[in-house]
């Protein structure tokens, strides 16, 4: 039965025994297996690292697919095909590389010899420190990506409740003081004056004076508000800020002074 | 005799998990170097915007003022006021650059001549640096105060 490997010597003498010109090429013909593993052993012997490329090579066919034995620091390479730019395996003895896909048959895939195995650990330990170092990218990525949202959108705003004013939770509190601050309140009669009505229920409505004094239709903002205290005053939580009542008939927005009146 | 494998390194066929850690991280790099930046520079134009808004309208009624006493106010947010006609630009019709509308008001609560930007952006950084171009910086007290959600631009007190 003939072999089905067909073997090519690049760069060598048929015997093997040294290096040939980098025009040598001999075609052997079907060699067996051992045959390979014999050819193989004799280049690993020239070790020819350090010859002007292309290095001499075994180059190895069956069938339409072909593969390139080198050797590189003193160890036999496998690749993946002829070039010897392709992947490659690397093997330390020639008999090694039976165990490589051209001589297995079925499974390509080369098993794990038992000295892989126990050189599997520091590949182990490199997939922890590949998953350490993904965690530790992708957690700064976050980090600086909520950095950059937090001082790139407004965080700052009118409504926010200053640290001095405590919500009142109580049910009986706030009607208290829904009831105690309830009615109208206007800064002057002029047009353009603001009013605010507050309902006993705690709705307040924000309107400025038209022309006629009547407050403008449409009135401007209604909502529900919260009721709190500032220190022993009363006061509103608005949607822009606190309105306090510091006195029983006067309501404080901002620097302008309300005081209640009888604008409906 | 033992002997062992260096496996061929795979051909990469899609992202690794490192390369979109990397991507992650030069995104984040990005928006954290960019994105503060954009703000302040956005804040800066829109404060820039109104600022000379607001002193060319204080400009406009004051001229009118010296001639002719202060305009008649209280016509809603975005009128202008009938004997500044042709005075004033078409700003003061339009929607501010910090948001809400002009308004003048003259002889109110908060004072003898004032222009007030009704409904204004809620962002207190945007206002405080307006106030900080215009005034003194702080949004309850000088020229330039905070009233409900309405700033006010007090040109007589």
């Amino acid at each position: 039965m003939i072999s089905p490997y067909k073997v090519t010597l690049l760069q060598l003498k048929a015997n093997l025994a040294e290096a040939g010109a980098p025009s040598d090429k001999i075609e052997l013909g079907p060699q067996t297996p051992e045959e390979i593993y014999m050819l193989a052993g004799k280049l690993l012997k020239i070790n020819p690292t350090g010859q002007p490329a292309p290095e001499p090579a075994i180059i190895v066919r069956r069938g339409e697919k072909s593969w390139r034995i080198a050797v590189h620091n003193g160890l036999l390479r496998m690749h993946k095909s002829a070039s010897a730019f392709d992947d490659y395996w690397t093997v330390h003895t020639p008999e090694g590389l039976g165990e490589l896909p051209p001589f297995r048959s079925g499974n390509s895939t080369p098993p794990i010899s038992p000295k892989s195995r126990t050189s599997s650990r520091p590949s182990h330990r490199s997939a922890w420190r590949t998953a350490i170092e993904v965690t530790a990218l992708i957690g700064t990525g976050v980090v600086l990506l909520a950095v950059g949202l937090w001082y790139g959108v407004p965080h700052r705003h009118l409504g926010d409740v200053p640290p001095d004013v405590v919500v009142l939770t109580s049910v009986d509190e706030r009607e208290t003081l829904f009831k105690t601050v309830a009615g109208t309140y206007a800064s002057g009669k002029k047009p353009g004056d603001s009013v605010i009505v507050i309902t006993p229920q705690g709705q307040m409505t924000l309107a400025a004076l038209g022309r006629n004094g009547e407050p403008v239709v449409p009135l401007r903002l209604s909502e529900a508000v919260q009721a709190a205290r500032r220190k022993s005053a009363a006061c509103l939580l608005t949607s822009f800020g606190v309105i306090s009542a510091p006195e029983p008939d006067a309501l404080v927005m901002g620097n302008v002074k309300l005081r209640r009146t009888s604008v409906n | 005799m033992p002997h062992s494998h260096n496996w061929p390194a795979r051909r990469q066929r899609a992202f690794t998990l490192i390369e979109i850690a990397v991507v992650v991280m030069i995104i984040g790099v990005l928006i954290a170097l960019t994105l503060p930046g954009y703000r302040r520079i956005h804040l800066k134009s829109q404060a820039t915007a109104v600022t000379n808004d607001l002193r060319s309208f204080a400009n406009s009624f004051i001229n009118y003022n010296l001639s002719s006493g202060w305009p008649s106010g209280g016509y809603g947010p975005g009128v202008i006021p009938p004997e500044m006609t042709g005075v004033l630009s078409n700003a003061f019709t339009q929607s501010t650059p910090i948001g809400g509308n002009y308004e003048w008001l003259v002889d109110t609560g908060a004072g003898k001549a004032v222009l007030v930007i009704r409904n204004v952006n809620d962002d207190k950084d945007l206002l405080e640096m307006v106030d900080g171009m215009i005034d003194d910086g702080n949004l309850s007290t000088g020229s330039l105060t905070v009233s409900g959600p309405d700033l006010i631009y007090v040109i007589e007190k």
